[in-house]
């Protein structure tokens, strides 16, 4: 009985990594593919999230090791679905950022459109920002156990918290030296990629559609960037 | 189809140098003036007025400099800006910015090993791009 319930969620499993592998090889087919082959926006946003699910799937996975030195184990649903909420909050508010920047810029964005093309990037590639982030989390997740263990409160953790950042253990210093310049790397090879993407749909040069970006990312990006980051510490915390 | 030849991604680096730059253009015109404005109670109101005017004015030289990143005269400057901040700005920004009281500017400013890495790829994109910018603006999309 045990076996056929490990089966069937080993072969649930192995249908998101086969389909989520096939987004990484592939990214511009499938977004050609996707954007023929789901006709309405409501369509296209339902299939969005379900590329964003399978990728936070994918991402709590690689996390598992990290998540149960925090104390958070695999079974910890009410962690995980906070977690999603908060995540998924910031993809359509960036997305919609975005959207908003192209609007202003003179492309006729439609919102359903821009999100498949974000997550199916962004979204995609998310496993891969969480596997550069070990560093950088494990920091977070020993300070807060330090934090909690000194019973701090929110505000002062989080000074403790940014503290351990500025000033990292010269161990801790070079992964995070190469968590920080590979994310750069990362994160600008995906802006690229997805603006060509964007660029080729809505068929404007890529550089007025980075240019657009900037503007989405640089001034409207950044205070719901700053609430969802500071919910995203504020879940971190309750759990740990 | 994309065919993902050194033009492409040449041209493709360039767009995302001007990109970045862009970005940072919007950071000076309005969130490094929110934050230096912050501080205003403990500098003075004069410094900070001509600081924020500096960031502004920068903020303009970074737009200028993005479009025209193919273009001769604004290419050759801005590869001359790019080393002069790199070789020369690194000790005078960072004092600048730890009397501003942001350790974590010093931290993005300073190079680590792998950051200087990457401002050693942006410098050759722009070299490339400089000498090659006839045939890469043609293979601009």
């Amino acid at each position: 009985m045990i076996f056929n319930e490990l089966t069937s969620a080993l072969s649930g499993l192995i249908d998101i990594f086969v389909e989520w592998v096939e987004y990484v090889r592939h990214p511009f087919l499938a977004c050609d593919r996707l954007l023929v082959d789901y006709e309405t926006d409501q369509v296209r946003l339902k299939r969005a999230m379900k590329i964003w699910l399978s990728s936070f799937i994918i991402s709590v996975v690689v996390l598992t090791p990290l998540y149960n030195r925090g104390g958070i184990g695999l079974a910890t649903l009410g962690f995980h679905l906070s977690l999603f909420f908060f995540v998924t909050l910031a993809l359509l508010l960036t997305s919609g950022a975005i959207h908003i920047g192209l609007l202003w810029d003179g492309v006729k964005s439609r919102f359903g459109d821009t999100l498949l093309i974000y997550s199916l990037f962004f979204g995609t590639f998310s496993p891969l920002f969480s596997l550069l982030s070990y560093p950088s989390l494990a920091i977070l997740f020993s300070s807060l156990k330090v934090s909690k263990a000194q019973h701090l409160g929110s505000w002062e953790t989080a000074v403790a918290v940014s503290k351990a950042f500025s000033s990292p253990s010269p161990i801790a210093a070079i992964p995070l030296q190469f968590e920080h310049a590979l994310t750069v790397v990362a994160s600008l090879a995906l802006s690229g990629m997805f603006a060509e993407a964007v660029a080729k749909y809505y068929q404007k040069d890529r550089h007025r559609i980075l240019s657009s970006m900037s503007f989405s990312i640089a001034v409207l990006g950044i205070v719901p960037g700053l609430i969802c980051a500071w919910f995203y510490y504020y879940v971190v915390f309750s759990f740990v | 189809m994309i065919k993902a030849d050194w033009r492409w991604t040449t041209n493709l680096m360039l767009d995302l140098i001007g990109y970045n730059l862009q970005m940072f253009s919007w950071a000076c015109f309005i969130w490094l003036p929110i934050a230096i404005a912050l501080k205003a109670a403990e500098f003075g109101g004069h410094l900070i007025a001509v600081v924020i005017m500096i960031l502004i004015i920068t903020g303009f030289a970074c737009w200028w400099f993005s479009l025209g990143i193919y273009e001769r005269k604004r290419g050759r400057m801005l590869v001359l800006a790019f080393f002069c901040l790199v070789i020369w700005g690194w000790i005078p920004l960072s004092t600048a910015f730890t009397s501003l009281g942001s350790s974590k500017a010093v931290a993005s400013i300073n190079p680590s090993p792998p950051s200087a890495v990457l401002y050693a790829i942006a410098g050759v994109t722009l070299l490339v791009g400089l000498a090659r910018r006839k045939t890469l603006e043609e293979g601009r999309r």
